[in-house]
């Protein structure tokens, strides 16, 4: 390196930037040039100053910004809450709604064995079958005995 | 290394076993944990980075107390943020953007008003103790605050948050190059102002 570096350069070395022959180029140069050593001390005058600028943070200064932190992740949750809760009362408030929108249904059919005049057809649907019959006949003879027997009990 | 400050108050007494035992988590870890829930992990993130951001904040601004509301919305507001964090930068490099942000936005909202750096640096030296640290102090702060916005910006990134080109370019989102020459802009500025104080 011959020629002066430019001064972005020096600049890049003095914060550790340059790749590695950059560097090993830029230390050969310093060693030689008298100018860009002065360069390089002005940097680290800046530097030296800003460090010497203190700003600690107090204790109770820490403890004010956990305090505001804390406050605001307790704003935050019940914020979430509040929307939880208001996003539940919009689906109810929805449903209900809608609901009450409904058309007044009828009351559903009776099943079948609660209908009277299904019981009834289903009674004489059994009247043709054989135990119907049987039954039915039975009842017939029986009806038939006793109508006889009250005509021979009046001639009598 | 966390120390116990049960003097503080009952909230903080409630705090710190329980960040202890966070103690060997990475930033990034903590960033995740806190996005999902964990309010102790966020709180590790202010223990870690709040005493660097202060202090940031402070030259920035130019009084302690405007500093510390700044840093309390820069915390505030990166935890509202904390779903938005990709982890494209590191947690200090983002934590560093917002709070540049919000220095940003106090300027705007009070500098417009009430100008004036030495005020500022006067401020910031009565929390000195000897005076001569002080009245240094004061024309430090006073040359850092008349440096243009920019400049301030990535001289302090740079000098007092340690902060490689890079990263400054992540925090600013500007190209490295620009970084570069506002940086080397902001040092000969620097320079000139402080030899006019005779320093």
């Amino acid at each position: 390196m011959n020629t002066c570096p430019d001064k972005l350069e020096i600049a890049a070395y003095y914060d550790g930037e340059l790749a590695a022959d950059r560097a090993q180029a830029m230390r050969a140069h310093l060693a030689e040039c008298q100018a860009c050593r002065a360069e390089l001390d002005g940097l680290g005058l800046v530097s030296e100053s800003l460090a010497s600028v203190k700003a600690p943070l107090s204790q109770i200064s820490l403890y004010r910004l956990h305090r505001r932190v804390q406050d605001a992740m307790e704003q935050n949750l019940l914020h979430m809450v509040r929307r939880v809760c208001a996003a539940a009362a919009a689906v109810l408030l929805a449903s209900s709604l809608w609901l009450i929108s409904q058309p007044r249904r009828e009351s559903p059919a009776a099943p079948p064995w609660t209908d009277a005049s299904m019981a009834t057809s289903s009674i004489s649907a059994d009247v043709h079958s054989p135990a119907g019959a049987w039954y039915l006949g039975d009842l017939r003879a029986s009806e038939a005995d006793a109508r006889s027997a009250d005509v021979k009990n009046v001639s009598d | 290394m966390i120390h116990c400050r049960c003097r503080l108050g009952p909230v903080m007494e409630n705090w710190m076993p329980q960040l202890n035992s966070h103690g060997g988590v990475d930033d990034f870890q903590l960033a995740q944990r806190a996005a999902g829930g964990d309010h102790r992990a966020f709180h590790l993130l202010v223990e870690r980075h709040g005493r660097r951001l202060y202090r940031l904040a402070v030259s920035l601004i130019g009084n302690t107390a405007d500093a510390e509301d700044v840093v309390q919305e820069t915390f505030v507001g990166a935890f509202k943020a904390l779903a938005k964090f990709e982890a494209r930068s590191s947690v200090k490099t983002w934590l560093t953007g917002i709070l540049l942000l919000q220095a940003a936005k106090w300027r705007r909202d009070r500098l417009g008003k009430q100008a004036g750096a030495l005020e500022f640096a006067g401020d910031v030296a009565q929390a000195g103790d000897a005076q001569a640290q002080v009245d240094r102090g004061v024309d430090i702060q006073a040359a850092l605050q008349r440096l243009g916005e920019e400049h301030r910006q990535v001289l302090l990134l740079r000098e007092m948050q340690q902060m490689s080109y890079e990263e400054i370019a992540e925090a600013l989102d500007v190209p490295r190059g620009t970084v570069e020459s506002r940086l080397h802009r902001a040092r000969a500025e620097m320079r000139e102002k402080l030899k006019a104080y005779g320093k």
